[in-house]
């Protein structure tokens, strides 16, 4: 019998408590990186805590921000593949594209506050395509590392750094212009 | 006085992964040396450390309820694990 061979459910959640439950808000804040919308970040958030639990005693206690991260990235992965069964050839642009619809709401909703009050910044942010837009914020906002962004985003680091330095690029002639036009 | 090995292009190269901390500490000292002697690459660090610090404060301020919500969900976490499909 394989019973033994298993700690149960005393510690599977001892583990689950000591790796995953610390990295909540990260994870929330990827989630929100990645969905940009608040009930799919809370959705896919719950979605991954099911799949860290059932995988926790299997885990090797090894860097648990980047085995989450690993984790939500299947199950975005997931969730799209269920909701748009047809766009699943390219993970990667799938998961940019659904971000982009789910954030046409939100956008033009928060628009209109972004024009009175943002900050230079963020509309330099966020006038940056999605795909630059959401390593910048997983490496400036939400302080992920190089290696974290890139399991989060299911890219190789270096496609991280060359994304994440033409955005700075980017931002940084972003506010040039418009400094220029404010005279 | 700053090396004259690290010079301007290489640092140029690599000003961003020393902007994140990415890059191992012998190679973050040449880099360090070399901004503090050479004004140019001083300047150009200057802004690309400001528009990092801007974004770090762009923090969207995390959601506490979906956070008490999600916190909630990881308390009952087994019987959850149970009835999920
Ligand atoms: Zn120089």
């Amino acid at each position: 019998m394989a019973v033994h061979e298993h700690q149960g459910p005393v510690g599977q959640d001892a583990r689950f408590n000591e790796y995953v439950v610390p990295e909540l808000e990260v994870l929330y804040r990827v989630a929100y990186s990645i969905t940009r919308n608040k009930a799919d970040a809370e959705d896919l958030v719950q979605d991954t805590l099911l799949r860290a639990y059932r995988a926790v005693e299997r885990f090797d206690g090894r860097y648990p921000r980047a085995w989450l991260l690993t984790i939500m990235r299947n199950a975005q992965i997931n969730r799209v593949r269920r909701k748009r069964p047809e766009l699943m050839h390219d993970p990667d642009e799938t998961m940019a594209r659904m971000a982009d619809e789910s954030a046409d709401a939100a956008d033009a909703e928060t628009q209109i506050i972004d024009q009175t009050l943002a900050a230079p910044i963020e509309n330099a942010l966020n006038s940056l395509p999605e795909k630059f837009r959401s390593v910048v914020e997983l490496v400036d906002i939400n302080e992920l590392s190089y290696k974290e962004a890139a399991d989060a985003l299911g890219i190789p680091v270096g496609t991280v750094m060359s994304r994440l330095h033409r955005a700075r690029r980017n931002i940084r002639q972003h506010l040039e212009l418009s400094s220029i036009e404010d005279e | 006085m700053a090396t004259k090995k690290t010079n301007c292009r290489e640092v140029a190269r690599r000003l961003q992964s020393y902007l994140d901390g990415e890059l191992d500490s012998d190679r973050m000292e040449q880099i360090k040396a070399h901004l503090d002697a050479c004004v140019d690459c001083g300047l150009e660090y200057d802004v690309f450390a400001a528009i990092k610090t801007d974004l770090s404060a762009l923090t969207a301020p995390a959601e506490s309820d979906a956070l008490a919500r999600l916190r909630e969900f990881s308390s009952r976490i087994s019987e959850e694990a149970n009835s999920a499909p």
